[in-house]
């Protein structure tokens, strides 16, 4: 008995190291935000987006830097990291999450198919539940995965003085898009 | 028994793995950047501190319209509304070549004079890996003197003087940034009770930010030696505004003149007698490129 139960566990271990490639990981996905007002529209694009994610597992994880967004008027970044966001107490913005409809995708065939992910972003020190749907187009070299969605400013503790409240948006447009290579 | 124990922790395990492994995923990402080097910006909101230039430039392609005003001294009473009466303008516009080199012009109404400097950020804070604790950044000033003297007939070279600054500076946190000002002031030609053709000062200076948008700021400039007898060392206390696009400065100051040569070392009223000047700074800024 007690044999056969070793056998079932270095089996498990053997089959869980065969399998473990890790976490398939882009070092330059991007994040844009675009924000609508009556005045101006402002969008900025990070393209040093750190992306994570887990085929065993059905995970992911996302981490930037907020000096990492770059913006058409140089002021606006300086004022974007030093009065809104605070990059020097919170430097980063991250994401983890699980895809809840992991069992139901076949992330070995070619093709796109969408997913549902549930997890937990964190901006300005301010941890906030989202859901939101990633588009996935597989590949036999790579694995590429597209989201956007929509998130209030002031659900981030982040303040907008009511004289610049005709060129920042209360409710801003992410977007984020990330090119996992297989390994080889 | 022992089957059903090792199933159940098992079966706990694997549940609880795909929670830690978001976790591990995410800690492992933020260790990738936790070393990386950033430049720290804003350690203070314009390129000028209060009278004299901060280590600030703006960034490359930004072109910035500066329109400064120095009204009469407040002791001139209600007569005169506290010296508005009397204002004296400079009017500049300044160029960022790039993120370092940074340049401008302007012509102030006390004494006809144009101005010209170049600055240069030599260093620049920066945290993470190789940092550099503080900012320097080199200032060279020119000014040329246009108001016509009836009594001497001057060459175009005894107009101009020059001052050199080294800017050194730090921002500690939000809230506090400091910075020193090694100064060396030349005139090519100095007036007959005039004692000293180079000046030597240090100034001193910082912000302390009351809000994301306004900040207290002082500046002083001490001299190692006078132009005359009559100069005054140079103290200004102001409050920066900053709305989006645009910086205010208010300021109260015992100096007169608004380029470096001028509020260095031809200061003659003394702050503490109340021979001070209210006076503004309005930036505006355009991004051209």
């Amino acid at each position: 008995m007690k044999r056969e139960i070793l056998t079932i566990i270095l089996g498990l271990i053997t089959a869980g190291l065969a399998m473990a490639q890790g976490p398939m990981v882009d070092r330059s996905g991007t994040a844009t935000f675009f924000s609508e007002a009556p005045l101006e529209n402002i969008e900025a694009t990070n393209k040093e987006v750190l992306g994570a994610i887990d085929l065993e597992k059905g995970t992911l994880a996302v981490s930037m830097l907020m000096k990492g967004f770059h913006f058409d008027k140089s002021l606006m970044e300086e004022h974007f990291n030093e009065n809104y966001v605070e990059s020097d107490k919170f430097p980063r913005a991250t994401f983890k999450g699980v895809i809840s409809n992991f069992a139901a995708l076949d992330f070995s065939k070619n093709g796109s198919f969408e997913a549902e992910v549930d997890g937990e972003i964190e901006i300005h020190g301010v941890k906030k539940p989202l859901k939101t749907a990633v588009k996935f187009d597989v590949s036999a070299k790579d694995l590429k995965a597209t989201t956007s969605f929509n998130l209030a400013v002031a659900d981030f503790d982040i303040e907008i003085p009511t004289i610049v409240f005709k060129n920042i948006a209360e409710v801003v447009e992410v977007k984020a898009f990330f090119n996992f290579s297989r390994p080889k | 028994m022992m089957v059903k124990q090792i199933t159940s922790t098992l079966i706990s395990l694997a549940l609880a793995l795909p929670l830690l492994a978001q976790d591990d995923l995410l800690a492992g990402l933020e260790a990738e950047q936790a070393d990386q080097k950033t430049l720290v910006d804003a350690t203070f909101k314009g390129t000028r501190l209060i009278n004299g230039h901060s280590i600030e430039t703006r960034k490359q392609g930004v072109m910035d319209f500066i329109i400064a005003h120095r009204f009469g001294t407040i002791d001139g009473g209600a007569y005169e509304l506290f010296g508005l009466d009397n204002a004296l303008v400079r009017i500049g516009l300044e160029y960022a070549v790039n993120d370092r080199l940074y340049a401008g012009a302007g012509r102030s109404s006390f004494e006809k004079t144009y101005d010209g400097f170049v600055k240069y950020r030599l260093l620049r804070q920066s945290i993470g890996k190789g940092s550099v604790p503080l900012s320097a950044t080199w200032l060279s000033s020119m000014a040329l003197k246009t108001l016509k003297d009836p009594t001497y007939d001057l060459q175009f070279t005894d107009k101009l003087a020059f001052t050199h600054q080294l800017l050194l500076a730090r921002k500690f946190n939000n809230g506090l940034s400091l910075q020193l000002m090694p100064t060396w002031v030349h005139r090519n030609l100095i007036g007959e009770t005039d004692l000293n053709n180079d000046i030597l000062a240090l100034g001193m200076g910082g912000r302390i930010k009351l809000s994301q948008r306004v900040a207290l700021c002082a500046e002083y400039y001490y001299q190692f030696q006078h132009l005359n007898e009559n100069t005054q060392n140079a103290l200004a206390v102001g409050v920066d505004i900053e709305t989006g696009g645009h910086v205010f400065q208010l300021q109260f100051t015992n100096a007169t003149s608004m380029v470096p040569k001028g509020f260095v070392s031809e200061t003659t009223n003394d702050f503490f007698k109340g021979e001070i000047h209210f006076g503004f700074n309005v930036s505006r800024t355009f991004q051209l490129n």
